[in-house]
């Protein structure tokens, strides 16, 4: 029915392509070209983020390159977003990470940081980012970060080269206490795709990291996560891993992201420029993402009965493969799938709520979507929006208020605020 | 009797909700989380 919102949800901001590490599975095309790799200009970042606050983009992602080699560019945008109450997440490798880079991203909001660690072995850790040195620096970074109280969640990314050191990566990150350690398979690089592939993992590989992700979750206590969308025939059990499986392919439909450039591309997988957001603006070059929205690049599983819910695996891998699908996609036999009861948390008709701080109200063409910079997001027909819009205005309310003005049905609203609830779109007024 | 109507998974007008619902796009992370995991 409605597959085209007005602006993402979420936008990977690539504010420099310069990195201290080169990275020999670096999904960043550029970075495997022979350029002079660049850096946004100050005036450049200006324009970007009047264009997201504009178009009420409610998160970004800013990553790179590595964010922390153009130091001034990465704290302005970051400050200038928080000023228009956009969420920021920061992705780094931490290398250049001190206290006085921590205090300066503290002072302007970012409580949280997602960096990279190949292995628990310095010697192969560096050997993968072919910088000597990178092992110490990286983990003395991720330490002092935890230290100042930055939520550090540790991705490895795996490949053939580092798949038998996972399970005591995992045991030395829970050994310094991460909030959440990930390992994510890595995909073949467009620019070296065919060249890469041999190194990239099995799919009896992947479904084995699985299994000793969730070991290392029993073992250490923190959360667990893949950073990439994984194909359900390959995860299988849906029941059993439901967190995983919530990643899709949001490329051009609710995510996209801005090169250095201007350039707008669906993913930073992925080369295919949509136009320039400096020169044309983000709606002009967002609406310009049929294709994506259409899944013309994931076809080969659309016969598949989870497509819709598993959105067929990654489409940028299927590009670059000579099966014309995601490597890891098998067949939907084995799937384990129970649909979502009806979800209900029992609430009091009494208790008073508050929408969260940051929540905003975003009319789309098909009603509207209530969503935030740290929570997750409803879309909502027009009838509900518009209620909503009342809501947000009175500042507080309850479900029985809800009940008496609207005359809406019981059971049907304490579902529907049981959802705001835990989606943290709404909370409890102390 | 009305009620207030949010698009899902499995809902026949539904084919946004699953992108939408939950942080899920790669390489992003937050502490915000629809499932239990």
């Amino acid at each position: 029915m409605f597959r085209t919102l007005k602006s993402p949800l979420n936008v990977q901001v690539e504010v420099t392509e310069e990195c201290d590490n080169c990275c020999r599975h670096c999904y960043n095309f550029f970075r495997h070209n022979d350029y002079k790799c660049k850096t946004m200009s100050f005036s450049e970042i200006d324009q970007i983020v009047d264009e997201l606050s504009s178009l009420q983009v409610p998160k970004v992602t800013i990553t790179g390159g590595e964010p922390l080699v153009a130091l001034k560019e990465s704290l302005y945008l970051t400050e200038e977003l928080r000023k228009r109450q956009i969420g920021v997440n920061l992705n780094s490798n931490l290398v250049s990470f001190s206290k006085e880079i921590g205090l300066s991203f503290k002072k302007i909001g970012v409580t949280s940081i997602m960096t990279s660690l190949i292995a628990d072995v310095p010697s192969l850790h560096d050997w993968v980012t072919q910088n000597h040195g990178s092992w110490l620096k990286s983990t003395s970074g991720i330490r002092l970060a935890q230290k100042m109280g930055f939520r550090v969640i540790v991705n490895m990314v795996l490949t053939k080269w580092n798949f038998n050191r996972l399970r005591q990566t995992g045991d030395l990150a829970g050994s310094w206490g991460v909030d959440k350690f990930g390992a994510t398979r890595a995909c073949s690089p467009s620019p070296i795709a065919l060249d890469f592939s041999p190194n990239t993992i099995s799919t009896s590989d992947l479904r084995e990291s699985i299994k000793i992700l969730y070991e290392l979750k029993e073992k250490w206590g923190y959360k667990v996560d893949v950073l990439e969308h994984y194909p359900w025939c390959a995860l299988q059990d849906i029941d059993k891993y439901r967190y995983l499986a919530r990643r899709k392919c949001s490329a051009g439909v609710t995510g996209a992201t801005i090169g250095v450039n201007g350039q707008l591309r669906p993913c930073g997988h992925s080369t295919m420029t949509y136009g320039n957001v400096f020169e044309e603006g983000l709606q002009k070059t967002w609406s310009n993402m049929e294709d994506w929205r259409n899944q013309e690049y994931s076809k080969e599983c659309s016969g598949c009965e989870y497509y819709k819910l598993c959105t067929g695996g990654c489409p940028v891998e299927a590009q670059n493969s000579p099966m014309g699908r995601d490597h890891h996609c098998s067949n939907s036999k084995n799937i384990i799938f129970t649909s979502d009861e009806k979800f209900s948390l029992g609430l009091s008709l009494d208790t008073v709520f508050q929408f969260s701080p940051g929540v905003m109200l975003r009319k789309e063409t098909f009603g509207g979507i209530m969503v935030s910079g740290t929570s997750g997001a409803v879309l909502v027909d027009k009838k509900t929006f518009d209620i909503l819009c009342i809501l947000l205005e009175q500042k507080s309310f309850t479900i029985s208020g809800i009940l008496d003005i609207f005359k809406l049905d019981s059971e049907s609203t304490e579902g529907f605020i049981s959802k705001l609830f835990k989606r943290k779109l709404i909370t409890e007024r102390g | 009797m009305e009620e207030l109507s949010m698009y899902e998974d499995g809902m026949d007008d539904s084919e946004m909700a699953s992108f939408v619902e939950c942080d899920h796009d790669c390489h992003t992370e937050s502490d915000h989380n629809c499932y239990d995991d």
